[in-house]
């Protein structure tokens, strides 16, 4: 079945720096903005895009990602000519299986599953990323440049450029230099991460790349750099609006506090709907005392107590004289009666006890930040987890 | 592989239902915030593990039909069988346009039920009936009772109920009584029942032949003078029969009462319709809500109190809504006040607009008006 554009959504990642929350769960599983998780984001684009053929790569962790994927009907993923499928390290008759070493390398082993539909385009796509993005419109730059790669790109303040991908244009707006993570940055063009090559073109690269053994078989650190050595035609793709990367705790908070504020992400727009997988619960119930301001809450959540500057994931439950404020509740998580949580991040079906306080307001001093309760914990009654912890496991005692 | 085939009564609305039933079947009345009725029918029948379902529907049934769909919501979108949506073919002799009565409807299906049904169960209930039944529970006892017929009763007076059985010493039904006959002491019949494929027909056969119409009154109750036994299935939990506009204020505040919500929607019997994909419900700075359901996709910057919510409303600032349902998309504009009032669905209510009903008549704003 020959398509023109596949795309390829690099869902592996591990999420180190989210460890707390993905130790059990690849980061582009994990639940996000009361509603969704991070991958109904490329997901839905891809959808609204008309892409049709999704490949979804996984690697760290990936049962709860590949059942909460399915068949890809929630996102209107499942034609019958297309469809959602998920692509896990596999063995070759032969060889011992391998893990993905690298980005690259992580396409190159489903070349097959790329050469079933003989694309003219592969678009290449990462799963840690909130923003709203028309693939279609940026094949159609990549078309008219006549490029051999597109790289989406976004002006980013030039003291923070040393932390991306920068490229570095020339007079014709040619792609000409690319630096992982420069100490001095000559642009403020970053990439994010999405990629669009022509597949014959890219897959001699990759099995090129395969044979190197120097090589991290990376997209970043050897595909781009290899082909702009070789002077092929990679043009950027520019790119204005939300997009915000979610691989750190104050990142992963910050991304989620900007669901209050209707001028960064506009999620209501019905010519591009982000979808999720809707659990099949009951409408939010708001107790007779419940106070809730400046908060959004989803499906089968019950609020008895008081939230404010908060966002509460399904069947999350805040129970009569909690408090919670600028905290993400995720899926299940509970605040019981007389619990203090603030500035925190509660994992799924983690309970908080009466009495527990997670958390504090930010004070000033520079070890402040957001604590963290990972999934499926006890925070015992009169347990306080402060400001900027990480907890796992349920804390025996007062910490 | 499950031997019983559901079938859902969902041809018609209670008059008494006026403009929310004017454009719709009573089993696609919107219900606390996210369902349709005929869900409370389907996800029953699909936890009983039942995987083909008719539904009949003879007037007004666009918007079941999008609620339905495939029946994917339901599992049941197979590759045969699955759901069969049942509007008027005209096979009958008595299809005059509107259905009197339940056998008479069954009649003008006839040959799906004679033909096409490979079951050797019927399990018969209403789209419009509010209540989560354990059907699996009930097919299991009316195949160890020996019964002809299992009827299920509530163990509690039902809203809305039109015939009740009386059961007798041995546990079955001694009598049925109907609502012209006065309150009977008997037990209210949730018009659910399962039964032999053969005796339905029987019972359908005899109807035509004598020109009967109704279920209970013509065919049942023949039935029960040739001497059907009729086993009883105690219902334990909420149910209702959605039969005019107060009926339907009333179930819908029901539902902010946690028991009565717990025991329709029981977390092992769960009650899953079609959903809308909207986003999470974002409450403002100066919102206040007490005592109120919602669903998701809502922008609430004003007042709500003991209210349900659909997808997709806007309560805007300084706005008060008290005591109301309001369906999917209705715009309740600035310093808007209303109570007791039921909007249906893409209603517009402008700013500093005044809308009160009353517990007992309330104030219903027909689909799509601009007021």
């Amino acid at each position: 079945m020959k398509k023109e554009c596949v795309a390829m959504l690099l869902a592996g990642g591990q999420g180190s720096r989210l460890y707390a929350l993905t130790r059990d769960l690849a980061k582009p599983g994990m639940p996000f903005g009361g509603k969704y998780r991070i991958v109904d984001f490329p997901l839905s684009n891809c959808a609204n895009s008309g892409i049709d053929t999704v490949g979804v790569l996984t690697q760290y962790k990936p049962l709860k990602l590949n059942s909460y994927i399915g068949s890809g009907a929630a996102w209107e993923l499942d034609s019958i000519d297309g469809g959602t499928f998920i692509l896990p390290p596999y063995q070759s008759s032969g060889e011992s299986g391998q893990w993905f070493k690298g980005t690259a390398d992580a396409i190159y082993q489903n070349i097959g599953f790329l050469d079933l539909y003989n694309p003219e385009y592969v678009l290449i796509l990462s799963g840690d990323h909130i923003y709203k993005m028309d693939y279609a419109d940026m094949l159609a730059v990549h078309k008219r440049n006549e490029a051999d790669c597109t790289i989406a790109v976004i002006r980013v303040e030039m003291e923070e450029a040393s932390r991306f991908g920068i490229m570095t244009l020339d007079d014709g707006g040619r792609i000409c230099k690319f630096t992982e993570k420069p100490k001095e940055p000559d642009s403020d063009l970053a990439s994010m991460g999405i990629y669009i090559f022509n597949w014959k073109k890219l897959r001699a690269y990759l099995v090129a790349d395969a044979a190197d053994p120097e090589s991290d078989n990376d997209f970043g650190k050897n595909i781009i750099p290899k082909m702009l050595k070789a002077g092929e035609r990679m043009f950027p793709y520019y790119f204005e609006g939300y997009w915000r990367d979610v691989g750190t705790i104050d990142s992963f908070w910050d991304a989620n506090m900007d669901m209050l504020a209707s001028d960064r992400i506009d999620l209501y727009d019905p010519s591009w709907p982000i979808r999720s997988r809707s659990p099949k619960t009951v409408p939010q119930y708001i107790g007779p005392d419940a106070k809730l301001s400046h908060s959004v809450v989803t499906e089968g959540c019950e609020v008895y107590g008081n939230v404010e500057s908060s966002v509460l994931s399904s069947d999350a439950i805040v129970e009569a004289g909690a408090e919670v404020e600028y905290s993400i509740l995720m899926p299940g998580a509970r605040v019981c009666s007389g619990a203090k949580v603030s500035y925190s991040i509660i994992g799924e079906n983690t309970v908080v006890c009466r009495g527990a306080t997670v958390g504090a307001p930010p004070d000033g001093s520079p070890d402040w930040g957001v604590a963290t309760c990972g999934p499926n914990i006890r925070i015992g009654e009169g347990v306080t987890v402060p400001a900027h912890a990480m907890v796992y496991e349920s804390p025996e005692v007062e910490m | 592989m499950n031997n019983v085939h559901g079938i859902i009564y969902a041809y018609h609305a209670f008059p008494d239902l006026k403009t929310l039933g004017a454009h719709r079947t009573g089993a696609a009345l919107p219900f606390c915030g996210r369902y349709r009725l005929i869900d409370f029918a389907l996800s029953g029948m699909m936890h009983a593990g039942v995987r083909n379902v008719g539904v009949i529907m003879q007037r007004g049934y666009l918007s079941l039909m999008e609620h339905l769909a495939g029946g994917r919501s339901w599992n049941l979108e197979r590759h045969t069988g699955g759901l069969h949506l049942l509007p008027p073919y005209g096979l009958s002799d008595a299809n005059k346009g509107v259905y009197e009565g339940g056998i008479e409807a069954l009649g003008a299906v006839w040959s799906y039920l004679s033909d096409d049904i490979r079951e050797e169960y019927i399990l018969l209930t209403r789209g419009d009936l509010c209540a989560n039944i354990d059907m699996r529970a009930l097919i299991d006892a009316h195949l160890q009772s020996g019964a002809d017929i299992t009827a299920v009763c509530a163990d509690a007076a039902v809203a809305g109920s039109r015939h009740s059985f009386v059961p007798g010493p041995d546990g079955f039904a001694q009598e049925m009584l109907s609502w012209q006959s006065g309150r009977g002491s008997g037990l209210a019949s949730l018009e659910t029942y399962v039964l032999r494929r053969d005796l339905l027909l029987d019972m359908v056969r005899w109807s035509r032949e004598h020109n009967r119409l109704h279920f209970h009154q013509d065919a049942l109750t023949h039935a029960m003078a040739e001497g059907c036994r009729v086993a009883i299935f105690l219902h334990e939990g909420y149910a209702m029969h959605v039969t005019s506009e107060a009926d339907y204020f009333r179930a819908n505040m029901d539902m902010l009462d946690p028991d009565k919500r717990r025991t329709l929607f029981v977390p092992d019997r769960r009650v899953t319709t079609r959903a809308r994909s909207d986003v999470a419900t974002y409450y403002g700075d100066a919102s206040c809500v007490k005592n109120s359901l919602v669903a998701d996709g809502c922008r609430i910057e004003g007042k709500v109190e003991n209210s349900i919510l659909f997808g997709g409303v806007t309560v805007a600032p300084g706005a008060e809504v008290r005591n109301c349902v309001i369906l999917n998309d209705t715009v309740v504009g600035e310093n808007a006040r209303l109570k007791c009032v039921i909007s249906d669905k893409n209603v517009q209510l402008s700013p500093y607009l005044d809308l009160a009903g009353s517990e007992q008549l309330p104030l219903v704003v027909p689909k799509g008006s601009k007021i």
